[in-house]
């Protein structure tokens, strides 16, 4: 039983000459909810999205669930598997049905047969309540529908750590909810998760930990009580302050 | 050993290496076999040939070509073929185009039937055939002797189209193309608004009238000033003669590109978005001036490279000349590697012909583009 | 206080639609009479000589003069000619099965049941499969015909059909290839895409039939019209690698983040997201290509294949039928015509369908 779900030690990158991540360390225990929030521009989802290889980094040394993710295709496939991620704009595949979207990430990836990922798959699309729309496509859902799909898709390959993208961002407020909803679930089942949101709300809710990155570095990181009610840096607190405000 | 090899780095090395091996390695083979073939079959190599003379007439050139000329100016010669149906096509077939496109655009429904029909049946019968339809007709014609004649100065026949032309030597067509030029210098300094300019607006007017001076003066006394055909025996004389090969080539090709054209430039007005043309309503402009200021210019940029492409295919489509006998670029260099066996050097300048064609039309339009391309933030 | 006018009335009815499309200004009126009259005259001069003039049967060639109209007895005579070739009379069901078999490939590949990643492409090579077995013959009793007497329409059909089998998966290879990330491969078959784009398809079905022999071993060689298959197959590549690939950038790279994020392999990102719905993006453009490639098999006529345009020619002759050759090339245009007007306005459907829906 690990104890260090994500170690990152003194990364860097850059995109060309623009330095987006500057010597970042950050530790993230197993079973915890981690909350990145910041102004945009900060490297917020650079950052989340080099956990799972999306991004690449020039030094320093990143490892997920003890493997290295780098240059090594091996690893770097293995970890994929085992980390899911849901993103800002879904990202649905529009000619599969919502049932199949769910189905063939299962068969492609874990080589599991069709029956059983179409068990699972139903599985998760009914604990995220759309279970009534498995046969139909993904432009006929509703924003908060689809994210509700692409979090199931994400689930039925059972990763042990969740990564989201300001996964509430694109949806109109109405939906924001329901999405948030079904990610308390999650955390509260104890799954380790990275969240990058504007949603202090869900934060305050479930999250263990909060770090607030601004520039490409981390500012500070506590308890939400910490960050949200006492900031200690200034960015800290002009950032709350425009958030709440 | 089995990291490296899932290295993504490694990965990536090796495969863009192997590739370029593989491709150099490809390359290699080519030459090597190639030159054995070329040897066996005793064909010498290197453009020497260029200079040899060619031993074969070429039955139509703007330029003197005859038995004795070298490969090199034989070349040029069907380059010069090449140009000249070609971009007469492309003036003529924007004309047309633009006509059909205006049609299928108005309101007037018989207008529209008509552009419709013709768009559907020129573009659904390929080239070749068309040209090969126009040869056969023109070929057909009555010989020279029966021509139809259009008030005795021009006429028609199996020999082709003969018309008037103005007799002016070589030394007459420079004093004329210069008069021209500087006309246009002194038609363009107009344009300014310094009292300088006017100025040399009529300074150049002067220097155009003077040009045509010399060249009145220069001419032979007693030459007459038009060349018309005239029926000698079997043949006409003197005018100009327009072949079949050419006209049936020229008459093809401009029908289809015109349906081509023509559905591009309708493409472009319809483009241009309602809401544009409401606001000039709005206005109150004309529906004239709506087109003129407002549909016509954002048509104009919205389908220029849609055209270029067009302009670019319709050159190379000039290639299908071969088919009726018209010299142009492709059957000289063909009817050179019959004759003289160079068939490597010659392709590549085949080849070296069309690209410098393309990319001389390309960069040309390129050009227009870059001038008159809304700016924005980009 | 102004007085209030009346609301501009809209007028309806059949006198107002022939109004607004035909009279709605004066030149309008002038030039819907003037078009009315030229469309009249034509279509009655049209319909004189086509069909009320014209002579059908060869028994009456001698009706067939200048002045009479259409002499279509010239197709009954000549018209195996222009269809088959020289291929031997006996046979000649053969090649008209072997046609029939393609046509029934391209009506069956419109139905989107066949639209697949597996199904089209067994579709294509079952079709394609049939179509070379029946005319070459060898198999279960039928004499061997070779494909040098392949001729008239059934060897534009080959040819057609015969480009797209090869070409289409080419296609995607380069498309694929142009998009990699591996910088080396990118540019080298970006280059070779742009190189034959730029080139006229005769040059490169020239070089293919007199230069290729030159550089390439014996055994490599193949027949002459092998290797002009296989040159145009590669120019049809060309242009659909770039349809293509502007099908794989309009999905969203989104969605290949995704495939990626979920641990999907390559392949099946390839083939299981991005190029369904690449094709499907494209279609019109696709199609349109297609038609295009249908028409320019008319060119290999002057390298000397017996197509159906030489076939024409040759139908024509300098013979008894010299004097025929509207009546054949209006025939021969209508060949095309069906094909290529048939195939481009299913493409428009498509176009409209997919533009309003889903297909």
């Amino acid at each position: 039983m690990r104890d260090i779900a994500i170690s990152i030690k003194n990364l860097d990158k850059y995109y060309g000459s623009f330095h987006a991540l500057k010597n970042v360390n950050l530790e993230v225990p197993d079973k915890q909810t981690l909350v990145i929030c910041g102004p945009s521009g900060s490297g917020k989802s650079t950052l989340i999205r080099c956990m799972n290889g999306l991004e690449t980094y020039r030094s320093g040394s990143l490892e997920v669930l003890g493997l290295p993710v780098g240059d090594n295709t091996k690893t770097l496939d293995q970890v994929r598997k085992r980390v899911g991620m849901v993103f800002q704009s879904f990202n649905l595949f529009p000619h599969f049905t919502i049932l199949e979207n769910c189905v063939l990430p299962q068969i492609r990836a874990i080589g599991r047969d069709r029956a059983e990922a179409t068990e699972e798959a139903r599985d998760q699309l009914k604990k995220m309540q759309v279970d009534d729309h498995v046969e139909k496509y993904p432009d006929q859902l509703s924003g908060g529908q689809q994210q509700r799909v692409a979090l199931a898709r994400a689930l039925s390959l059972k990763p042990e750590i969740m990564l989201f993208d300001e996964p509430t961002s694109a949806l109109d407020p109405e939906m924001i909810s329901e999405v948030l909803e079904v990610m308390q679930d999650l955390a509260r089942a104890d799954m380790t998760i990275v969240c990058v949101t504007h949603e202090m709300g869900f934060a305050k809710a479930v999250a263990d930990r909060v770090i607030l990155m601004a520039q490409g570095e981390i500012v500070e990181e506590g308890t939400p009580e910490q960050i949200f009610n006492t900031p200690q840096q200034q960015i800290t607190k002009d950032f709350m302050a425009a958030v709440n405000g | 050993m089995s990291q490296l090899l899932a290295s993504q780095k490694f990965r990536s090395a090796v495969l863009q290496g192997g590739f370029v091996v593989a491709v150099i390695a490809l390359i290699v083979s080519i030459i090597l076999v190639g030159q054995r073939n070329i040897a066996d079959q005793g064909i010498a190599t290197g453009f020497g040939f260029l200079e040899r003379t060619t031993g074969w007439p070429v039955n139509f050139s703007i330029i003197e070509v005859t038995g004795r000329s070298t490969y090199a100016r034989v070349l040029w010669a069907g380059l010069l073929n090449t140009m000249l149906v070609g971009f007469i096509t492309l003036f003529l077939a924007t004309l047309l185009g633009l006509a059909l496109a205006l049609m299928r655009v108005s309101n007037n429904t018989l207008m529209k039937l008509t552009g419709t029909t013709y768009v559907e049946v020129f573009r659904n019968v390929p080239v070749i055939l068309q040209v090969f339809f126009w040869y056969a007709i023109l070929t057909h014609l009555p010989s020279p002797k029966q021509a139809y004649s259009l008030a005795d100065v021009a006429f028609l026949s199996n020999r082709g189209l003969m018309l008037p032309i103005p007799s002016l030597s070589g030394a007459d067509l420079i004093w004329l193309v210069g008069a021209i030029a500087v006309a246009g210098v002194a038609v363009w300094f107009t344009r300014g608004r310094l009292v300088a300019s006017r100025r040399w607006s009529m300074a150049a007017g002067f220097i155009a009238l003077v040009f045509i001076l010399l060249l009145v003066a220069g001419r032979e006394p007693g030459a007459g000033l038009i060349s018309t055909p005239e029926l000698k025996g079997l043949r006409f004389k003197g005018g100009l003669t327009l072949k079949p090969e050419f006209t049936a080539l020229l008459i093809g090709l401009t029908l289809f590109g015109a349906s081509y054209i023509g559905e591009i430039i309708r493409g472009g007005l319809l483009s241009v978005d309602r809401g544009k043309l409401e606001a000039g309503r709005a206005l109150g402009f004309s529906t004239f001036q709506i087109n003129r200021l407002i549909r016509i210019p954002l048509a104009f940029r919205a389908m220029l490279p849609a055209l270029t492409n067009q302009y670019i295919w319709l050159m190379k489509g000039t290639t299908v000349g071969i088919a009726i006998g018209y010299p142009d670029y492709f059957a000289i260099v063909s009817t050179s590697i019959n004759q003289s066996g160079q068939t490597l050097e010659l392709l590549a300048l085949l080849m070296g012909g069309f690209i410098l064609i393309n990319y001389s039309i390309g960069f040309a339009m390129n050009r227009l583009n870059e001038r008159i391309k809304l700016k924005g933030r980009s | 206080m102004t007085d209030a006018a009346f609301p501009p009335v809209v007028k309806t009815g059949l006198a107002d639609w022939f109004r607004k499309h035909f009279f709605a200004t004066w030149y309008d009126t002038i030039f819907s009479l003037i078009f009315a009259a030229l469309i009249f005259w034509s279509l009655q001069a049209f319909i004189g000589w086509a069909v009320l003039d014209a002579i059908w049967r060869v028994e009456n060639k001698d009706l067939c003069t200048r002045d009479a109209g259409a002499c279509w007895a010239v197709i009954e005579s000549r018209g195996r000619l222009i269809l088959f070739g020289l291929y031997p009379y006996e046979e000649q069901w053969r090649s008209t099965l072997a046609c029939l078999a393609i046509i029934v490939t391209i009506a069956l590949s419109c139905l989107p049941r066949f639209w697949s990643i597996r199904r089209l492409p067994t579709l294509w090579i079952a079709g394609f499969g049939t179509f070379v077995l029946l005319m070459r013959g060898g198999l279960a009793g039928l004499e061997v015909v070779t494909s040098e007497q392949w001729g008239g329409l059934s060897l534009t059909i080959f040819i057609f059909s015969g480009v797209f089998v090869i070409g289409m998966p080419l296609a995607v290879v380069f498309a694929l290839a142009r998009r990699s990330s591996l910088p080396v491969i990118a540019k080298s078959f970006g280059l070779l895409i742009d190189i034959v784009r730029s080139l006229p398809l005769l040059t490169i079905l020239f070089a293919a039939a007199v230069i290729v022999p030159l550089l390439v071993p014996e055994w490599l060689q193949g027949n002459k019209l092998m290797r002009v298959v296989v040159a145009f197959a590669v120019f049809f590549a060309a242009y659909q690698a770039e349809i293509i690939r502007a099908g794989l950038q309009s999905t969203s790279q989104g969605q290949e983040e995704a495939a990626v994020a979920l641990g999907m392999p390559y392949w099946s990102l390839v083939v299981d997201i991005l190029l369904p719905q690449a094709f499907r993006n494209t279609l019109p453009s696709t199609i349109n290509q297609a038609v295009i490639t249908f028409k320019e098999t008319s060119i290999v006529t002057i390298i000397g294949f017996f197509e159906v345009m030489a076939s024409g020619n040759a139908a024509i002759g300098t013979g008894e039928w010299g004097n025929q050759y509207i009546e054949v090339y209006v025939f021969l245009a209508l060949i095309y015509f069906v094909f290529v007007f048939g195939l481009s306005r299913y493409g428009a459907w498509l176009e409209n369908r997919m533009r309003l829906g889903h297909a």
